[in-house]
């Protein structure tokens, strides 16, 4: 039996703050990650899941609990082993803005990683290919530009290409689609839908906007001020929520639900099947054509 | 101008942009004008500044263009000669305290602990010392000489230095790049120097660049007041020695003090501008 | 509907800004109206020019970078489209009112609640007993009373939202613009804001224009719904029309995006391509270099206006007579 390529046992973390209350961001939270897995972990702020995030990207460490990279516990590594297991254990961040160094380009960025992952020189055929992974086509277009030249959804592209770059085990995406348009979210979904099926990458997904959860993952757990408080199949627990937080984050996603009749191709023809009829020549977006008091 | 991506001077077309702020591009030229003196003053206009002549307090025209002081002393070539010690000591001294200051803030910005502590007690110490009052008394009890002169201006100005650059090092420690950075496995030093700093540096190289302008003050501050070595020729020498001809020989005052003016405008002119230019915020918008 | 009279009417409304040395089309043919007692919402992705319009509703747009360039605004009858920054005075607050996506940065942090939702009802009815009113403000938007007395960041974000809507609401507006009203709430307290939102319209007899990129919020709060795209109007009408049967492949799009509709290969339905260049002025349908069921005509020439007589209509070649 394969040990789970990410397994977070007991963590807990309090900050204590100099002048205020200690406050206790994750309370005794365990979670576990198969291979090739997408696990949702869903909460809204303040719920302590970027935290969590970071604790298991051992970015902070923990006040006690474990986390296990691939069946071996990160807390005793030296720090140089832990810098040569970090590459099994990548990030997407949330704010594409902040995500990337504004003093290097493209090239750069990407070279970074690549020679990190063990390459002693990087040609633009690699970075091209990777680019072209997260489809930025043509790479030339992309390899000389800056961060902050790019559109939100380029970036986030490039912030993907980046987290794969090292070909990692498990990717940790801390709300990689808010702030996103609706269309470029859809975008990057079927990007890491197709990543998890050509690299066989885990996902923990950090998101507070339980459609994505649906759409996506296999398992979902639900976080609400540090701890976890409902888990299991992202089916199961959609259909019989046992917590009534987790009942509200789910009435929210339904207000998008049918009848919106799409799965069914709308007929386009300006026969019967056209929702306009036949044209109504005055009908425009302002109130000209209506005949209203003014 | 070749663009060195990661070098902040070369990005975005420096000429294209510093021309939007023509203060600062009317600033730089000036600069770049008493560098060029610095440099070919002595050589196109040559003249030992301290040569005594028997041609005393004339007014300015003629054969000497900015007329003469007391002792028959060519006023203009003195200016000349002047620009650079100024320059010199500006540059010296902000150089040193911004390198010292960079060094100490970003350190303690982005390792925090007991180091950051003591350098902000330092810092906080140097803050409310009235600093013109301690360069004095450190350049009466030390003695005279340029480099003790310089030393004393570093000394003074690092603390403001080290502060900016924690500052700014503590800000954008914060970003997610960094932590982007420690996920692939860099260094903690390297991750300083190689994506902090550069980013942070801005703010620092603005400052810097009106602490020369400090420097040249606090130089010819100290010189007015007889505290500088005294075959050195510089402005707040010419100062001193105009000042007890002030309504007789205004030249003699009006020259050099126009002079140390228009210099130290300059630079912080060029700082504001610089500031406003490489403002983090500003960045990519 | 003929009987009722229009608060805001917007009419191709055509806006510029100068941003580097380039002009920035931020709407090119923008309309809508909105009548007494309506909900209406404005859908849009970022760059569809949405908050341009919000802005130019209320003389917003920044003065020397902005022009209209076309097209006209009537509030309540009168063409506010050139007014000046002291007309536009009288304009805001009464009869149309606005409040925004982040209440931490519209709110005065160092004044108290009381004292910003006092200033408002003052500037609009100087002999208001202010104390009273606010409370009742305070009371309509479901705050204690003890909010008078807290400065905004002692706030959480929801009770911030509803401060601002107090003050908004302390010039009796005709019309409530609510620029992305939920976008920086939590789920929970979103579900509230928007029922708040519904019982003030019922309440005080004032309509609603709701601008969001959220298409479930729009559904569920709207009468009718205006689709923007790079700063035109390409479909409107009534909420369920529009979202359900949509004449736009671009609004289909966006729809079946939105809730994340999966396909036979088990990715998601999306709109193809990225967001749409400002700088371009659109002599033709703007959504063609996206759109998968393009023809030539939509790249030459702008599409004509078509509805229905429920008032859903949407401009595309697809409707035109004898297209295929």
């Amino acid at each position: 039996m394969n040990p789970p390529v990410l397994e977070l046992s007991r963590l807990s973390k309090t900050f204590r703050p100099r002048d205020a209350m200690p406050l206790r961001a994750v309370d005794d939270v365990s979670l576990h990650i198969e291979r090739g897995e997408c696990v949702a972990l869903v909460g809204e702020s303040g719920s302590g899941k970027s935290t969590l995030a970071r604790l298991a990207l051992r970015l902070i460490a923990p006040d006690s609990g474990t986390v296990r990279l691939q069946g071996r516990s990160l807390m005793q590594f030296s720090p140089q082993a832990l810098r040569a297991a970090r590459l099994m254990m990548q990030p997407i961040f949330q704010d594409p803005a902040a995500s990337f160094n504004p003093r290097r380009t493209v090239r750069a960025i990407l070279s970074q990683v690549l020679v990190q992952a063990g390459a002693t020189s990087v040609g633009d055929e690699q970075l091209s290919a990777l680019l072209a992974r997260v489809e930025l086509r043509p790479a030339r277009d992309y390899l000389n530009r800056y961060p902050h030249e790019l559109s939100g959804g380029q970036r986030q592209r490039l912030a993907i290409a980046r987290a794969i770059a090292p070909q990692p085990a498990v990717i940790i995406a801390d709300e990689p689609l808010s702030g996103a348009d609706v269309s470029i979210r859809a975008q990057i979904l079927n990007l890491l839908v197709d990543l998890q099926r050509d690299f066989g990458v885990a996902y923990l997904l950090i998101t507070h906007d339980m459609l994505v959860a649906r759409a996506f993952s296999h398992r979902v757990a639900v976080m609400y001020r540090g701890r976890i408080i409902e888990e299991g199949s992202t089916g199961e627990v959609l259909a019989a929520p046992r917590h009534p937080y987790t009942q509200n984050l789910i009435a929210a996603v339904q207000s998008l639900d049918p009848p919106f009749a799409h799965d069914v191709p709308a007929p386009v023809d300006n026969r019967s099947g056209n929702p306009l009829q036949r044209g109504y020549a005055g009908s425009g977006p302002g109130a000209s054509h209506l005949t209203l008091d003014r | 101008m070749t663009r060195n991506p990661g070098d902040p001077n070369t990005e975005g077309n420096g000429i294209r942009r510093i021309s939007r702020y023509p203060a600062g591009l009317a600033s730089a030229s000036f600069i770049l004008l008493l560098a060029g003196v610095a440099i070919i003053g002595p050589v196109l206009y040559p003249g030992d500044p301290l040569a005594i002549s028997e041609h005393t307090l004339l007014r300015p025209g003629g054969a000497y263009w900015l007329g003469t002081d007391d002792l028959g002393r060519d006023v203009l070539a003195e200016l000349v000669y002047g620009v650079r010690v100024s320059l010199f000591v500006g540059f010296v001294a902000a150089f040193a305290a911004t390198i010292a200051g960079t060094a100490v803030g970003a350190i303690a910005g982005y390792f925090g602990g007991w180091f950051d502590t003591v350098v902000m007690r330092i810092a906080e110490f140097f803050q409310v010392m009235p600093t013109f009052i301690l360069a004095v008394v450190i350049v009466a009890l030390a003695g005279p000489g340029l480099t003790r002169v310089i030393a004393v201006i570093a000394l003074l100005s690092w603390p403001q230095t080290a502060r900016v650059a924690r500052g700014e090092v503590l800000r954008v420690s914060r970003l997610d790049f960094v932590d982007g950075a420690r996920c692939l496995g860099i260094p903690e030093w390297r991750i300083l120097f190689g994506e902090v700093l550069p980013n942070a540096i801005g703010p620092v190289i603005a400052l810097g660049t009106l602490v020369v302008g400090y420097a040249i003050l606090l130089e010819a501050s100290l010189s007015f007041l007889g505290l500088s070595s005294p075959d050195t020729v510089s402005w707040g020498r010419l100062l001193s020695v105009g000042q007890r001809f002030l309504f007789s020989a205004w030249w003699l005052s009006a020259f050099p003090g126009l002079a140390i003016f228009l210099t130290v405008l300059a630079f912080n002119l060029l700082g504001d501008t610089l500031s406003e230019m490489l403002n983090p915020r500003r960045s990519g918008n | 509907m003929p009987d009722k009279r229009l608060i805001l009417e917007v009419d191709g409304l055509h806006v510029t800004y100068a941003s580097r040395g380039r002009t920035v089309h931020a709407l090119q043919d923008a309309s809508l109206f909105v009548a007494e007692g309506e909900v209406v919402g404005l859908a849009g992705e970022s760059g569809s020019g949405k908050s341009t319009l919000a802005r130019a509703v209320l003389g917003l747009l920044p003065q020397g970078i902005t022009r209209i360039i076309n097209g006209r605004i009537v509030i309540a009858g009168d063409d506010v489209t050139h007014y000046s920054p002291r007309q536009w005075e009288g304009v805001r607050g009464n009869p149309v009112a606005i409040v925004f996506q982040d209440p931490l940065s519209f709110l005065n942090p160092v004044m108290r609640v009381g004292d910003q939702i006092g200033e408002s009802v003052r500037r609009h009815d100087p002999a208001a007993r202010t104390t009273a009113r606010s409370m009742e403000l305070l009371e309509l938007v479901k705050l204690q009373p003890s909010v008078l007395r807290r400065y905004p960041h002692e706030l959480s974000g929801g009770m911030r939202q509803r401060a601002m809507l107090a003050i908004a609401l302390g010039c009796k507006p005709r019309l409530l613009i609510a620029d992305e009203p939920t976008t920086a709430l939590d789920a929970t307290t979103q579900t509230e804001i928007l029922a708040l939102l519904r019982e003030l319209r019922a309440t005080l007899d004032m309509s609603l224009l709701v601008i969001s990129h959220d298409l479930g919020l729009l559904r569920w709060n709207c009468d009718r719904v205006y689709v923007m795209y790079a700063g035109h109007t390409l479909e409107w009408g009534p909420t369920g029309d529009v979202l359900a049967r949509s004449a736009h492949p671009y609004t289909r799009g966006l729809v079946d995006a939105s809730r994340l509709r999966r396909l036979p290969d088990d990715h998601f339905a999306t709109i193809g391509g990225d967001v749409p260049d400002l700088h371009e002025r659109y002599r033709c349908c703007p959504f063609f270099s996206r759109c998968t069921q393009v023809m030539d005509v939509c790249r030459q020439q702008i599409p004509p206006a078509r509805g229905n007589r429920d008032g859903h209509g949407a401009r595309c070649w697809l409707l035109e007579d004898g297209r295929e």
